[in-house]
């Protein structure tokens, strides 16, 4: 074992380079946040004064006013922090859902989203997206696909799954209309907002969602592993069931200890703080979403300027997460002497970072709290680029 | 410990609970003081245990194992499977990790799921049949162990008794002897994506590699969601589109046309639609006008691939009146 490894660890990111990677710019700290990682970063730190045994109940510092604030914020009615977003749809499946049931979820949905089925032992049918070049969801695929269960199982699926902002192409889906027509079906509607709640308003009560579910790393400023549950009270009895179980022989219980989250999270202390510290800070952001999402069709602008970049997905582009498909840097890696990493390592040179290394085909970036400045430069490194490549750009 | 890496990579790999077993005959190496031991038992030992041994004849409690091993001439009649010449002095054992020796042969102890995964991947890489020869006799001694040293073949063995009753062999378990070359082709296969991936046909991802290799023949790349590729001056985008029930049937060629702004794309719908006649598809996206020609195949994708030139052609002439109008539409649209 070589321990000298594990010394002096360093990430030399911040206020060094631009960071655009596609799932971490809605999650960097806040200056409030890294102040309070380094003061709550033991184990435990949030249980100093834990009196009601779950970490959603602490007083100080103000995890149960942050739970009640989280739900006002969403519109929803009640909050639990989980492992991560994954987690959370995990929760809600396996408490409202028997194994061997039926989820619909749509085409784009993150892995995690089938998985989460598969560990609770669900049947998953997807809403098929609308292919290239905008893979766009249409809600009215859920109605189509509820009479296709029904159909095929004899009953409607016990729960309808909708990625709110797809990881892939950032679309934002039609929530709003997926939830009408869980409502029109008795279909409990979970929505996936790792991409949207914490960077652009998410109306849960508006949206007609009976879950919610958000990523603290990727979209509300929070350190990894934090998640967010929420749901209404028509549910929160349900999901966030207490242990009835009992020791055989020593005739324990946990009775207060909510079953689908452990019990209590106090794991996840260092994290919650982060999401604590920042929540101010969220609150304000999620006012000026108008303005990223200028910010990033400057950006898809600027590149497509660039002879066969061209912009994926539903335009003009709705979200700061954009994937471009990008043939002339393929065609340019292939000639180069380091492949597909010389747009990786162009961009390093010029203390940019985020892009997947060795992808040249195509790309992902996201602009989300990036300055206006910064956009512009990242749009000129990109141009540079082109031009030194002899890929040409058009004249502005 | 040069083994180290390609013992964790193997047992990995295939699940497997317990080392493959280096063997080396003829060691000569000083041979340790131990009671006297079936071979079939140290082989499990030192899987399970990460136990090495070198030994003598005079180590060994197991008659068939003196044959096989060639420690020993039979005295009546041949036996098979067997080492021979019987000059074989010592026998050395270890977990492959541990082995600094180089092995003769390796043995892998493993369930027959996890065995018939290693036959798959052989299979992959040497594109026939792995044959075995087993009765159930002389199994890690002969089956696993002599097999591979005299004829230089994988062979798999179903154990027998002995092993069973006094080797610790458990009831669902069987053996395979490799030599050690064969044992090296196949570890190093485990890094090679077009073995591994599918190892049984199994699909992997949406579209067979038959079809892949087919659409990038054409001269497309693979992109994550549908291939690209230049063609003149214009990148054509080659997508798959599935039907309700998953089949794909037909392909969609796709070239976008960028506009100044989504005015001068909105104004350029009415040449859009004096050009481009059924079954060609268009439709506004900002400042671009998405145009589109679906093919239709007529049948499954993967079967329509094995018609070989008369996909091709399909393709190409879609590829060119695609292009043809995209031209005409260009230059009938001043605004661009």
């Amino acid at each position: 074992m070589d321990l000298n490894l594990y010394k002096n660890l360093e990430r030399n990111v911040e206020g060094v380079f631009i960071n655009v990677h596609p799932i971490q710019r809605g999650g960097v700290l806040t200056p409030e946040a890294r102040k309070a990682l380094l003061e709550f970063g033991d184990g435990y730190s949030v249980c100093d004064y834990c009196f009601e045994s779950r970490v959603d109940l602490v007083q100080k510092p103000p995890v149960r006013n942050l739970v009640h604030d989280i739900a006002e914020f969403l519109n929803m009615d009640d909050v639990r922090f989980t492992a991560g977003c994954r987690h959370a749809k995990w929760a809600a499946m396996h408490m409202a859902c028997e194994p061997g049931d039926s989820v619909v979820v749509d085409s784009l949905a993150h892995y995690t989203s089938y998985l989460a089925a598969e560990a609770n032992r669900l049947k998953v049918f997807e809403v098929p997206h609308s292919g290239y070049p905008e893979f766009r969801i249409e809600p009215e695929g859920y109605a189509t696909k509820f009479e296709e269960v029904e159909k095929k199982t004899g009953s409607l699926p016990t729960m309808a799954v909708l990625t709110h902002v797809d990881y892939r192409y950032g679309n934002i889906a039609d929530a709003a209309g997926v939830g009408k027509i869980c409502k029109e079906y008795g279909v409990p509607f979970l929505l996936n907002t790792a991409y949207s709640s914490g960077i652009m308003p998410v109306d849960g009560k508006r949206l007609g969602v009976d879950f919610l579910c958000g990523s603290g790393h990727k979209s509300w400023a929070a350190s990894a592993p934090i998640g967010i549950l929420a749901t209404t009270y028509e549910w929160s009895q349900q999901i966030f069931d207490k242990s009835s179980i009992r020791g055989e022989w020593s005739g324990r219980g946990f009775t207060k200890k909510e079953v689908a989250l452990f019990g209590c999270a106090p794991v996840f202390g260092a994290p919650l703080i982060t999401l604590m510290a920042s929540f101010p800070a969220v609150v304000e952001r999620v006012r000026h979403w108008d303005e990223e999402v200028e910010n990033a069709r400057y950006l898809a602008r600027q590149l497509e300027r660039i002879e066969g970049f061209h912009l994926m997905g539903v335009r003009p582009a709705e979200h700061t997460m954009m994937n471009f498909e990008t043939l002339p840097l393929h065609e340019v890696a292939e000639e180069h002497k380091k492949r597909g990493y010389f747009l990786y390592h162009e961009l390093k040179k010029r203390k940019i970072m985020g892009l997947h290394p060795g992808m040249s085909k195509n790309f992902k970036i996201n602009t989300y709290g990036l300055s206006r400045k910064q956009v512009e430069y990242v749009a000129r490194a990109f141009i540079d680029i082109a031009k030194e490549n002899n890929i040409p750009v058009e004249e502005e | 410990m040069k083994y180290a890496e390609v013992s964790s990579r193997f047992r990995r790999f295939f699940e497997l609970p317990a080392s493959p077993v280096a063997v080396k005959i003829n060691s000569d190496k000083p041979h340790d003081e131990l009671a006297p031991r079936r071979y079939c038992e140290m082989v499990r030992l030192s899987a399970s245990h990460g136990d090495t041994f070198t030994f003598t004849v005079d180590d060994l409690s197991c008659a068939s194992a003196e044959l096989a091993l060639g420690f020993e001439e039979p005295k009546y009649g041949e036996v098979y499977p067997r080492i021979k010449p019987a000059d074989t002095t010592s026998v050395t054992l270890a977990p492959l990790e541990k082995a600094d020796f180089e092995p003769d042969v390796v043995i892998v102890i493993g369930n027959p799921r996890k065995i018939m995964r290693m036959a798959t991947t052989l299979g992959k890489i040497h594109g026939r049949e792995v044959s075995s020869k087993f009765k159930g006799e002389f199994a890690v001694c002969g089956e696993c162990t002599a097999i591979p040293v005299m004829e230089n073949t994988v062979n798999l063995s179903l154990l027998c008794a002995g092993a069973r009753m006094f080797g610790g062999y458990e009831k669902d378990e069987i053996a395979v002897g490799f030599p050690m070359q064969e044992f090296e082709v196949l570890a190093e296969g485990l890094t090679r994506d077009e073995i591994t991936a599918a190892l049984c046909g199994c699909l992997m991802d949406d579209l067979p590699s038959k079809v892949i290799d087919t659409i990038l023949g054409l001269g497309f790349v693979k992109g994550t969601d549908h291939f690209t590729g230049r063609f003149g001056n214009e990148i054509v985008r080659f997508y798959t589109p599935k039907d309700t029930k998953g089949k794909i049937t037909s392909v969609t060629l796709h070239v976008p046309v960028k506009f100044k702004d989504a005015e001068a794309a909105m104004s350029a719908l009415d040449v859009a639609a004096e050009v481009f006649e059924d079954p060609m598809l268009f439709g506004q996206r900002d400042n671009w006008v998405d145009v589109a020609l679906p093919v239709d195949l007529g049948e499954s994708i993967n079967r329509a691939v094995m018609r070989g030139e008369k996909f091709n052609s399909l393709m190409t002439k879609g590829i060119d009146v695609l292009l043809a109008h995209v031209g005409r539409f260009k230059r009938k649209s001043p605004s661009k």
